[in-house]
């Protein structure tokens, strides 16, 4: 794969305005290697990828996204700062209509001044979304990070966290993991276990648990080291067996119902959230005090006036992509059904990717008028 | 006399002995009239049917194209084959036979794992223990992926079983399976085990009928008639 080279001369609707903000104008091959967005991107884009072979045999894809690509592009670059911006079809498998979408877009990767990029990208998407558009525009903020926050303040085990994070953003399955979690299991959690198997589960020995287990293992003629070890399962067994004896209790379920329900204009958002947290007897900073400073920022710069624009804050409100870890965004046009743009934190990624630390970063793509696609 | 109703029946194994029975219960006799080897045949006791032998899995992909009125083929090949199969294929009778469940199953060893929602939990870990997605042996892509996203899981790779499925985890290619199972006793034999609520599909042998096939009245006629006996002998 040829690595992208700035480029300079024709396209880019939106180029100026990002080389403004700082941006390197950058131009990525469609054909990128498949691994990265299969490993990172979850199975909504997996699923829609067009996936191809090279001569070698290895993976490729039709880009199905701007931004893992730009962050393999930046992890080949010196370290340090940059921002970057593009304009290209993105492809996926659409259920009905195009699967080719004209998108453009700018990250804004290694800045440490979280706050700050958070509310120039915000500015930024809205100043690009109202360039190609007379309408009023509207912006919807969502932030995983806090919620995250939520989470740990209320001491939930980490199981339950990590279940009740990867739901965040989508109601339906919100509903349902929160109701399983209300309900106490009542199943036998050894029914099927075979008499031996049962006298050593029952002793609460992990070691003991995971040597057996590994016996087992052998004798069932399982290729050594192949996945998941027979410590892990152990591990794991005995604590969700402790866990069965509790469920989530009734004022905590409240507490998480209630919060998610919290919509308000970004402008009163932090003081609705520090009521609602102060009256339930839960402090979030620093999660909140970076909230209410970002919320503050992201008002101030608001160009647009208040007639014309609303910047609305809603506690479920989230981006089905597995890499999203804070604040994260759309926004829309009136009387259109699709979001104009869309963006958000995503602090893991380059992780993911390669690199030994975190690198925060933050970015947003903007649909392009008679791009198509179907969502 | 316009053209024939086409009926596409399995041309082999214990699915083409049950619908020649179920057939037979219902008043009708095959013919062959090239012998066994023949792929096309006729039905007597009913005017205007013309059959058309086939693998089960290419009956639903002709049925998916329309190019033959009515098929005998598992609910399970409908859906998987055939994308959004509502629009292409309406299933109009259960037939009693065929019954096999599309199953989520994971080694007995997992002892940590009863439900979706475990599974979920260890994909969800998998990466970062294992230093690789869990991965999924399965020749059943479409109920898979369908069936994991409704349950919110993301975190998974499938890999493509042409085989054996039941033996992929003991070998180490994968982690657990979706496969097809009548009595469970394969996947007791490979030390795999269902999930609580890992049934995708109970599925059966079905008599289909192709939305986009050329209906006239009397292939109409012809398809009603020979439902009508089928399910008369059926319950």
């Amino acid at each position: 794969m040829s690595a992208a080279q700035p480029t300079s001369g024709s396209g880019g609707l939106l180029r100026d305005l990002f080389e403004a903000a700082g941006a390197t104008w950058l131009s990525l091959p469609v054909l990128q290697p498949a691994d990265p967005f299969l490993e990172t991107a979850g199975e909504d884009i997996r699923r829609r990828m067009f996936v191809t072979e090279g001569v070698s045999g290895e993976r490729l894809a039709l880009r199905p996204d701007f931004t893992i690509p730009v962050c393999l592009h930046h992890l080949g670059e010196e370290n340090g700062p940059r921002k970057y911006a593009y304009e290209g079809a993105v492809f996926r498998r659409a259920e009905s209509g195009v699967s080719e979408v004209l998108e453009t877009g700018y990250e804004d990767i290694g800045r440490t001044d979280k706050v700050e990029a958070d509310a120039d990208a915000i500015a930024l998407a809205v100043e690009a979304v109202g360039r190609l558009s007379g309408g009023a525009i509207t912006v919807r903020l969502g932030d995983i990070g806090l919620f995250t926050a939520l989470l740990s303040a209320l001491d939930l085990p980490p199981a339950w966290r990590r279940r009740l994070r990867l739901s965040f953003g989508v109601a339906e399955l919100m509903r349902a993991n929160l109701d399983r979690l209300a309900a106490p299991r009542t199943d036998d959690p050894m029914a099927g276990f075979d008499a031996e198997l049962a006298a050593v589960a029952g002793k609460h020995d992990e070691a003991a648990l995971a040597r057996f287990l590994e016996a087992r293992a052998e004798a069932h003629g399982h290729v050594p080291d192949a996945g998941r070890t027979a410590a892990d399962i152990a591990r794991r067994f005995l604590e969700q067996l402790s866990l069965r004896e509790t469920h989530l209790d009734q004022p905590t379920l409240a507490i998480l119902r209630d919060y998610l329900a919290i919509e308000a204009p970004l402008g009163d958002a932090s003081e609705t959230l520090g009521a609602f947290f102060a009256g339930h007897g839960l402090s979030l900073d620093p999660a909140l005090e970076t909230f209410t400073v970002r919320a503050d920022q992201i008002v101030a710069r608001d160009r647009l006036s208040p007639g014309e624009t609303g910047i609305g804050f809603s506690a479920a409100f989230g981006r089905p992509l597995d890499y999203y870890t804070g604040l994260v965004f759309e926004i829309g046009l009136a009387g259109e059904a699709r979001p104009a743009a869309g963006g958000g934190r995503y602090d893991g990624l380059m992780q993911m990717l390669g690199t030994d630390v975190p690198v925060p970063a933050i970015g947003f793509t903007v649909r392009l008028p008679g791009g198509g696609g179907a969502s | 006399m316009s053209d024939p109703l086409i009926l596409a029946l399995p041309s082999k194994g214990r699915l083409q002995e049950e619908t020649e029975r179920a057939l037979g219960r219902a008043g009708f006799t095959l013919e062959k009239p090239g012998g066994a080897r023949n792929y096309r045949g006729r039905l007597t006791g009913i005017d205007n049917v013309e059959v058309a032998f086939l693998s089960a899995s290419e009956i639903a992909r002709e049925l998916a194209a329309g190019r033959v009125h009515l098929g005998v083929t598992g609910e399970d090949l409908v859906r998987e084959t055939i994308p959004q199969c509502e629009r292409h294929v309406e299933l109009l009778l259960p037939l009693g036979f065929g019954r096999a469940d599309v199953v989520v199953a994971v080694p007995e060893l997992w002892i940590d794992v009863w439900t979706m929602a475990d599974l979920d939990d260890v994909a969800a870990t998998f990466l970062g223990r294992v230093g690789r997605r869990l991965r999924i042996a399965t020749k059943y892509w479409t109920l898979t992926q369908a069936f994991f996203a409704s349950h919110g899981i993301a975190l998974y790779r499938i890999v493509e079983s042409l085989g054996a499925t039941e033996g992929a985890p003991a070998a180490g290619t994968a982690d657990l399976i979706v496969d097809i199972t009548t009595t469970g006793s394969t996947l007791r034999a490979n030390h795999l085990k269902i999930l609580e609520d890992g049934v995708i599909l109970r599925s059966e042998a079905n008599i289909a009928r192709a939305v986009n096939a050329a209906w006239d009245d009397a292939t109409r006629q012809a398809a009603e008639r020979l439902t009508g006996a089928l399910g008369g002998a059926v319950s």
